[in-house]
């Protein structure tokens, strides 16, 4: 079964996997933060320069399949993983613990999170979902010393386990019922007529409750804030994108192919989307922790991200992808600032957690502040962001789907969103009474530069969207109708 | 081309203003006047254009801009950044810069803006941008685009150069008129599928769009949508919560520009897209409409009477004066949308000079209570002639641009609905009360305090002498204003009065034409 042709389209996962092995040699041969950073980097350029070389290949045997969907999205998370590593190293660099084997983790996480976008079949999705999984407990604990992020950890271990041994139950159940692990091959069952037996609804559902938690969708989602809020801030950031983009294009491809969803199964993702914007944005407006009120900011969107989901087609997708990206670069440029703002303390990086700490962030860094305000009203999707390009392609998948109760439900959770992004925004721009201290941090160039990256993104997609969404409909096509 | 210099110019000098902070006060002026200079040229080069009468229901092809740029900008989506200015959006570009400029010189001095004034004047020219481009834009992407543009730097306006009470004022007008523009963007996307389906061409362009046949249901509910927006913003009864707040805490140039441009952008959505995209469900929402106006007219003035806060008043007396704004455009008659668009001028130069003197009183006396004013003639008698003027503009006193707007607003609404129109004329007396109460309270009776050196100053003298010019000037020479604006009139005539309603939806409509004759 083995073509050997089709070797270049998993450049990016064998780079990946060999960088990982390398990174750790090298760390065995000598310790040295900047030299661990700097190969990190080199591998994701070469892992995202390979992605060329595979355009236009379709699939690889059964196990992956190698499609627009699936190399545009691995291309956006190669990148944001780029940025990721660039917010590391100044937070890393001044605290005491070793650094240098997180960079081993951040790339055994990509590994599982690319192959997963590419996955095709329950055995290879299982095993990506794993390396991802067991790679961000560590990344999560990684400041052994700070008990807030082994609590967050163990949280995410605990819970993660659980809701993988649901998956795994769930997929077993479809399996049962239809002798097929391959999702090309429950694709041809599909057409041919599958009945929405029990134990296929029983296997779905319990499938859609492992992935709600990993997406983080209500009520699966109670994790989420602790783990966002104990993790160091650049692995926040990996969680908040990354593990959550990659997990969504698998399901995505789950329904595309076992075909029109019954009214059972789109009715549960109703209620979630639902529930998801509702409460995500709700509980976020009781928040007086900058990272906590992402964490519910990040369930509300992933409700507006649902939302395309349940209005499927080839505009659903379209706006989930586009809206995925405008998100990720929300919430990349987010937990950047908050990375680049701590400061060093006895155990780990002190971050600056309470919004009142950002009182008049504006009056003596104003381009941090310009940024994370954009970020704050981009989330809220009001234009001149890429955020408003993004809900405004939500909202027309889903006026075109006429999922009305949806649309209505997005518009009014949005605008409780609005409600504590605004108030964000208003504490950066306030004048203190007695100026709150920054601290001049010493790794500016490289962090600056990434911030910039990131602004000139956010008012590009924002502006002029059309290359993006031209790129988005050249290379992604659903399956089938 | 011109169009888009128009914007590039307030878009670069407010980036420039915000870098070489120092100098924003000339680049500001400098962005805004040259922005000016090339409208007026636009617009006094087309005094008045022939009358090309619209045939029928293809009216794409009917539409004579004076000037239009077309650019592509999401062509997968159907979405261009289609600019094009006719004698109507031309006349209110016109009245956004020449406010603009007034703006900027009137906080010249404001020691409000005084901290971070390279970002003060950013913002402020980024706001008049956005309402220049909302004034121009033919596509309704777009168009919900510059919509929304406008709020944010007028948020950062108020929540940072505020008054005291700042947050919760900038909080409440953002998230209002972010809500109701939520709606107006559903009905645009819906509008936008329904045409794509029936037409297979997806695209947000408004001469599109124009020929979308919906049925009348359907049509009520989008209108309803725009409504919702334009009404919010407007803002007419029962959706004017907001008003006070934010008017009061605005800095006065944000203020100018919110209560006369702003304002004015809801009138113009209502006339330029609502009533045209959906001319059947225009007339059966209208009686709901004219009601709403003429509630607006006599509640308003009611509260502006009852106010202890000078700005609180003015801002009252602004909220009754949008309510002949709604009636004239939805008694649908060529009178009285005349009038609206005098009125339109007319009001945005009449409350700026208001808002002008309550903001250099607050300067001086670092307040506004009506309580404790009075007697300031003797001190400033220049700025209380100034004053004069604009309260006797605010209760129409002839001569005054206002009046001409209101008096064609209710003649033209006298011919079809008689009731509604007395009611609201007897907003007029209303508006007599109210208005002398400022002049009285502030400038005469018995001073309680010595002001010294409190009179206008130069700069200040020079832009209400600016103001009251054009508000004579349009008081005796409306025809002017009209001329420019009437092939606009004659198209809207065309597509909302005279359009054949299909026989089936004649119960619908409240015929009340029939009703009063």
């Amino acid at each position: 079964m083995w073509h050997q042709h089709l070797l270049p389209a998993l450049f990016p996962q064998i780079i990946l996997a060999a960088a990982s092995v390398l990174c750790l040699l090298l760390i065995a041969w000598k310790r040295n933060h900047a030299v661990v950073h700097l190969f990190t980097l080199l591998s994701l350029i070469l892992a995202l320069a390979s992605l060329g070389k595979i355009y236009d290949a379709t699939s690889v045997d059964g196990l992956f399949v190698i499609d627009g969907l699936g190399v545009f999205v691995e291309g956006v998370i190669l990148i944001a993983v780029f940025f990721i590593t660039i917010f590391s190293y100044p937070y890393f660099s001044q605290s005491l613990i070793e650094k240098e084997e997180y960079y081993v983790l951040l790339l055994l996480a990509t590994l599982g999170a690319t192959s997963m976008v590419i996955s095709n079949h329950f055995v290879s999705f299982f095993l990506s979902l794993e390396i991802l999984s067991v790679s961000l407990y560590t990344l999560i604990a990684y400041p052994k010393k700070m008990t807030a992020s082994v609590e967050a950890g163990v949280k995410y271990l605990v819970l993660a386990a659980v809701s993988s041994a649901v998956l795994v139950f769930g997929l077993g159940l479809i399996y049962v019922e239809t002798g097929q692990m391959s999702l090309a091959e429950l694709g041809k069952l599909a057409t041919g007529g599958m009945g929405a037996d029990i134990w296929m609804i029983v296997g779905l559902g319990l499938v859609i409750a492992g992935l709600g938690f990993k997406l983080a969708l209500v009520p699966f989602h109670l994790w989420t804030p602790d783990v966002y809020a104990g993790a160091p801030a650049p692995t926040s950031a990996f969680v908040a994108t990354i593990s959550k983009g990659s997990v969504f294009v698998f399901l995505w491809r789950l329904f595309d192919s076992v075909g029109t969803m019954s009214h059972a199964i789109q009715l549960i993702f109703v209620v979630i989307a639902i529930a998801s914007m509702l409460i995500g944005n709700w509980l976020a407006l009781l928040q007086q922790n900058l990272k906590r009120l992402l964490a519910y900011s990040s369930i509300a969107n992933l409700g507006y991200l649902i939302v395309a989901f349940v209005a499927s087609g080839e505009t659903g997708l379209h706006a989930a992808i586009f809206f995925l990206v405008a998100y990720f670069i929300c919430m990349l440029g987010a937990f950047g600032i908050i990375s680049f703002l701590s400061e060093p303390a006895e155990n780990g990086q002190q971050e600056r957690l309470s919004l009142s700490s950002y009182t008049g962030l504006f009056w003596q860094k104003p381009g941090l502040a310009v940024l994370l305000a954009l970020i704050m009203l981009s989330l809220a999707g009001i234009p001149l962001t890429a955020g408003f390009i993004g809900k405004f392609y939500v909202l027309l998948s889903g006026v075109y789907s006429t999922q009305w109760l949806l649309v209505i439900v997005l518009i009014l959770s949005s605008v409780i969103g609005l409600f504590y992004y605004l108030r964000v925004v208003i504490q950066l721009f306030s004048r203190p009474e007695t100026p709150v201290g920054y601290p001049a941090s010493p790794y500016a160039v490289s962090t600056g530069l990434a911030f910039l990256v990131l602004f000139i993104l956010l008012i590009w997609f924002g502006i002029a969207p059309g290359h993006l969404i031209d790129q988005i409909s050249q290379m992604v096509h659903v399956i089938k109708g | 081309m011109i169009l888009v210099w128009l914007l590039l110019i307030l878009l670069i000098g407010g980036v420039v203003a915000w870098i070489f902070s120092g100098l924003s006060r000339w680049v500001a002026t400098l962005a805004v006047l040259l922005d000016l200079v090339l409208a007026l040229q636009l617009w006094l080069s087309h005094p008045s254009m022939p009358m090309q009468p619209v045939q029928g229901t293809a009216m794409g092809a009917g539409f004579t801009w004076i000037a239009e740029a077309q650019y592509k900008w999401i062509p997968l989506l159907g979405a261009s950044i289609h600019l094009a200015v006719d004698g109507f959006s031309l006349l209110m570009i016109v009245l956004t810069l020449f406010i603009g400029l007034l703006c900027v010189w009137m906080s010249w001095n404001d020691p409000v803006s005084r901290e971070k004034t390279g970002f003060y004047h950013f913002h402020l020219l980024w706001l008049i941008a956005g309402m220049v481009g909302v004034f121009m834009a033919m596509d309704l992407l777009l168009f919900y685009f510059f919509w929304e543009l406008m709020l944010i730097p007028m948020f950062f306006l108020i929540s940072i150069w505020g008054g005291s009470q700042r947050k919760k004022a900038s909080l409440k007008f953002f998230l209002f008129t972010q809500f109701s523009g939520l709606f107006m963007l559903i009905a645009i996307l819906a509008l936008y599928v329904l045409h794509g389906r029936q037409t297979g061409l997806y695209s947000f362009d408004y001469t599109e769009l124009l020929g979308t046949t919906l049925s009348l249901e359907v049509a009520g509910w989008l209108l309803a949508g725009f409504l919702l927006a334009f009404l919010v913003k407007l803002p007419a009864f029962p959706f004017h919560s907001w008003l006070p707040d934010t008017y009061t805490q605005s800095p006065t140039s944000g203020v100018a520009l919110l209560a006369g441009v702003m304002s004015k952008t809801a009138a113009y959505g209502m006339l330029r897209f609502a009533l045209p995209l959906f001319p059947e469900a225009a007339r059966m929402f209208a009686p709901a409409m004219i009601i709403l106006g003429v509630a607006g007219i006599l509640y308003g003035a009611k509260l502006a009477y009852a106010q202890a806060d000078l700005k609180r008043l003015i801002a009252f007396s602004s909220f009754s004066h949008m309510g002949f704004i709604l009636l004239g455009i939805f008694s649908m008659q060529e009178l009285a949308y005349q009038g609206v668009i005098i009125e339109m001028v007319a009001h945005a130069i009449s409350i700026t000079g208001l808002f002008f003197v309550a903001g250099m009183l607050q300067v001086r006396l670092q307040h506004t209570q009506l309580d404790a004013m009075g007697g300031f003639w003797e001190y400033m008698p220049r700025m209380g002639g100034v004053a004069m003027v604009f309260v006797m503009a605010s209760l129409g006193l002839p001569g005054l641009g206002n009046f001409v707007a209101e008096f064609l607003i209710l003649a033209g609404a006298f011919q079809v609905h008689v009731v509604w129109t007395v009611l609201a004329s007897l907003g007029l007396i209303a508006s007599m009360i109210y208005s002398l109460v400022i002049l009285q309270r502030v400038f005469h009776g018995k001073s309680r305090q010595t002001l010294a050196h409190a009179d206008l100053k130069p700069l200040e003298g020079l832009v209400m002498a600016c103001l009251v010019a054009a508000i004579v000037w349009i008081g005796f020479f409306p025809q002017r204003i009209v001329r420019s604006v009437q092939p606009v009139v004659q198209q809207l005539k065309q597509m909302v009065v005279k359009q054949n309603i299909p026989a089936a939806d004649h119960e619908w409509v409240w015929n009340n034409q029939t009703l009063f004759k």
